[in-house]
């Protein structure tokens, strides 16, 4: 298992983690905090010396700005950057032909230890791309992702897709962690679902979360 | 002699209703800012609701006689351009954030600089004039005044419309949508009031009797647009029967 970083997220998961050889999706509006799963889980491979990957559409200032925001530290371990500026690699949001090929090729590398590959570009590229093509080039890579000891983990923009993309995305990913935003009165209220995971039992339960200096904390949504 | 129900229709509809609105358009801005986590998107709902609670704020410190209380009225103004200028600056950045191709948006990084130097002409004319009450009549002052907001909201107005285009995030854009029609009612509001003041209709007449009314419409309105649009921030579901977790039942 491949720690999510979060305590209170592996424990919800009740495996410690994300599943070994998985892809996971994290969806939910802009501004919600989806990013930070990300952050975390990345923050959780550099202690554990895992190869960590990080594949943004930013540049790594920008990201590593939002970074900060959320007590996340990546001065001391640093992911490998394939950004739009800033990074090891450049990242052009329109070239996924040059995606897939650096990815794979990163992957051969450092097939050696455990890898996690974190991206925050899939909204983009859904956007910049037929469906169909962007499909086909996760369904590829994901193929690739599996023949090695690695966690793909991708967030997605809820409200920037018709529902009939979104629903071919979570179809596609092993696992799929939903965020939304919930009206309670006059209460707006953060909420998570595990919508599904790969060897996990189903869970149907919402969980109101919150960020916090040392994580995520979860607790159970009853109405 | 003000008429005792205009007086009274007046002081409802022109700024009890409009506050009333404004507030509580301003609370979900606060109320939707708690449930977002990103630094950028958080700034952007306690700009705008910032922005909105001192709208309301506005015509009743406007509508006020007491001229003696000058100082106060420039220093509230001061405040309100400047954070309606933050509240532009935070617009823009999420406007190219959720831009697919994160296109720069007229240069904002060195653009922005140019708009906060015209909010800093208006502030300066402001609060100048709170020493030296002749200078915001004079030809200076109120080219201080008039150049400095026309540079700032016009760089800020155009930067967001071309963000606005750009973007690929609907919710932006209906935020986006409902600004800009509140910016239209504004407009009604003031163009009713300098009509009224055309047809001679007495300042005092205007804030305290009937003829309020006409303006009261449009701030009415564009209480009613910033609700909207404050609504449109983010996504919020209603939690339905369906989505309740079907809990375990407890051990016997």
């Amino acid at each position: 298992m491949a720690s999510t970083g979060l305590p209170s997220l592996d424990n919800l998961l009740g495996s410690d983690g994300y599943p070994d050889k998985s892809t996971i999706l994290v969806v939910g509006p802009p501004g919600i905090g989806k990013e930070a799963l990300g952050y975390w889980f990345t923050n959780s491979g550099l202690i554990q010396n895992d190869f960590c990957l990080y594949n943004t559409r930013l540049s790594s200032k920008e990201v590593l700005q939002d970074v900060k925001a959320f007590n996340v530290d990546f001065s001391q371990r640093v992911p490998f950057w394939f950004a739009s500026q800033g990074g090891q690699l450049k990242f052009d949001v329109n070239d996924l032909a040059g995606l897939s090929f650096n990815i794979k090729d990163i992957l051969k590398k450092n097939s050696d230890r455990r890898i996690r590959v974190v991206t925050d570009a899939l909204s983009s590229l859904l956007m910049l791309n037929q469906p169909d093509t962007v499909y086909k080039f996760l369904t590829q890579l994901f193929d690739e992702v599996k023949k090695y000891d690695s966690v793909f983990l991708a967030t997605l923009e809820e409200g920037m897709h018709p529902p009939n993309v979104l629903a071919a995305m979570q179809q596609l990913f092993d696992g799929v962690v939903e965020l939304r935003l919930y009206e309670e009165g006059l209460r707006v209220l953060p909420l998570l679902r595990i919508r599904k995971m790969r060897g996990v039992a189903p869970q149907p339960g919402y969980y109101n979360f919150s960020f916090t200096k040392t994580g995520m904390e979860l607790s159970v949504y009853a109405k | 002699m003000l008429s005792s129900p205009g007086f009274a229709l007046a002081i409802i509809f022109s700024e009890i209703i409009p506050a009333a609105i404004f507030l509580y358009a301003a609370y979900w801005a606060f109320e939707i800012r708690k449930g977002l986590a990103n630094p950028i998107y958080r700034n952007h709902a306690l700009w705008q609701g910032c922005a909105i609670a001192l709208t309301a704020a506005a015509p009743i410190i406007t509508y006020s006689n007491n001229y003696e209380i000058l100082a106060g009225i420039e220093i509230f103004y001061s405040a309100f351009f400047v954070i309606i200028f933050i509240f532009i600056d935070s617009t823009v950045k999420i406007a190219r954030r959720s831009d697919p191709l994160l296109r720069s948006i007229l240069n904002w990084k060195r653009v922005r600089i140019l708009g906060w130097a015209g909010i800093g002409l208006a502030v300066f004319d402001n609060l100048y004039s709170i020493v030296n009450v002749s200078f915001s009549n004079s030809l200076v002052g109120s080219l201080f005044f008039a150049l400095g907001l026309l540079i700032a909201f016009a760089l800020g107005g155009l930067a967001i419309t071309i963000g606005a285009r750009r973007s690929k995030d609907m919710l932006l854009r209906g935020n986006l949508k409902w600004l800009g029609l509140a910016l239209l009612f504004a407009v009604g509001t003031v163009s009713v009031s300098s009509i009224e003041g055309f047809m001679g209709v007495s300042e005092f007449a205007t804030y305290y009797s009937y003829p309020a009314l006409p303006s009261a419409v449009f701030y009415i309105l564009m209480g009613y647009a910033f609700y909207r649009s404050s609504r449109s921030l983010a996504p919020v579901s209603h939690f339905s029967l369906e989505d309740a977790p079907k809990l375990d039942p407890p051990a016997p």
